[in-house]
């Protein structure tokens, strides 16, 4: 059992590392949290595969995932801040790499990580273009106040798009 | 740019050599992690289910040398303890591993989860350890203990009490605070 559970977490993790990268760069802001947050999203998504049915795409189940532990984590790690807890003993899981790419998603990652810990989880979402129902299963939030969020990050996304546009 | 176009800069992102991984340490961090996050009740369930049985063991012996009726209910009494505590491993163990489909589903079920173990601990306070610690302290007064079996039984009545009473608030009670701050927080937003 716990054999096959760890085959399927390293399926999982070669296959959807790239869902799991974005939900880590989206939350943590240096290497240290990266390693601590993805640590968390491993074991979460670990601890989940028993109870996987096969009754959503992996992709959704995981996003739903890496995306709570992330805001469960990122309002945890303010206690860093006030010295709560040592971030010096983690293990260094990820090593952050270069990676050749359109200078503007460096700068959506900016835009994202402006946001509050639901925001930032729904404006990944919408940038991977899930419909208000996926998104108001995985957040257990009502469609009618996902639209409103959504509205309210598309006109702040548009609106500095176009201050980026114009060099500003 | 409109929205469709930042989701196709979006998507062009592949992310695939964002990070490189150390699976090595990823499969050790999961080991260490899943052992210790349970290990601390473990040991809690584990010491009262042996204290219990210990005593169920105790008063049987107790019975048979000297045969009184209650001695065999207390026992009995005692090894139900057991029976519940294991039952109630058995059920903890069984929905650690749950989610819930979304962020509050998974916090109320967390919530709800932590407050059925602080109700454990209530019970097990008020509805197992004093009226036992009662009535075998009425008993073994009518009965003439010697000092040894009442320090032995106090001292386990003493540890059972004080090692739910850590658990309850030390463990239970700020995780659920903490669970019901991140609840209260999250709920501001909507």
């Amino acid at each position: 059992m716990e054999s096959k559970q760890r085959k399927i977490f390293d399926e999982w993790l070669a296959g959807y590392r790239a869902l799991i990268f974005k939900v880590i760069r989206s939350y943590a802001f240096n290497s240290e949290d990266e390693s601590d947050l993805f640590q968390e999203v491993c074991l979460q998504v670990y601890r989940s595969i028993p109870n996987f049915k096969g009754k959503s795409a992996v992709s959704t189940w995981l996003y739903r995932i890496a995306l709570n532990t992330a805001i469960k984590w990122s309002t945890k790690e303010k206690k860093h801040v006030d010295g709560h807890q040592e971030i010096g003993n983690v293990n260094q899981l990820l090593s952050a790499q270069e990676e050749t790419q359109d200078e503007r998603v460096g700068w959506l990652y900016l835009q994202i990580r402006e946001f509050n810990e639901i925001d930032r989880s729904l404006s990944l979402l919408l940038l991977e273009g899930y419909s208000y129902q996926e998104m108001s299963k995985m957040m257990g939030i009502s469609e009618s106040n996902i639209g409103v969020k959504i509205h309210r990050i598309k006109k702040q996304l548009i609106s500095n798009s176009k201050n980026y546009s114009n060099g500003n | 740019m409109e929205i469709e176009e930042l989701q196709k800069i979006w998507n062009q992102q592949k992310g695939e050599t964002m990070y490189v991984i150390n699976r090595d340490a990823v499969h050790q961090t999961i080991t260490r992690k899943k052992n210790v996050a349970s290990r601390k009740i473990d040991v809690l369930e584990t010491c009262i289910s042996l204290i219990n049985g210990l005593m169920a063991i105790v008063l049987f012996i107790d019975g048979l040398d000297d045969p009184h009726y209650w001695d065999f209910v207390g026992s009995g009494m005692m090894l139900c303890t057991v029976l519940y505590t294991q039952y109630f491993r058995w059920k903890r163990k069984k929905e650690e591993n749950t989610f819930d489909r979304s962020v509050f589903g998974e916090l109320n079920h967390a919530i709800s989860n932590t407050n059925y173990i602080i109700k454990f601990s209530f019970l097990m306070i008020v509805g197992y350890l004093v009226p036992f610690t009662l009535f075998y302290a009425g008993k073994m007064i009518d009965r003439g203990a010697s000092i040894e079996k009442w320090l032995l039984i106090l001292s386990m009545y003493l540890l059972a009490f004080l090692l739910i009473r850590w658990e309850r608030t030390n463990l239970h009670i700020p995780k659920k605070r903490q669970l019901e701050k991140l609840r209260d927080k999250l709920k501001e937003e909507y």
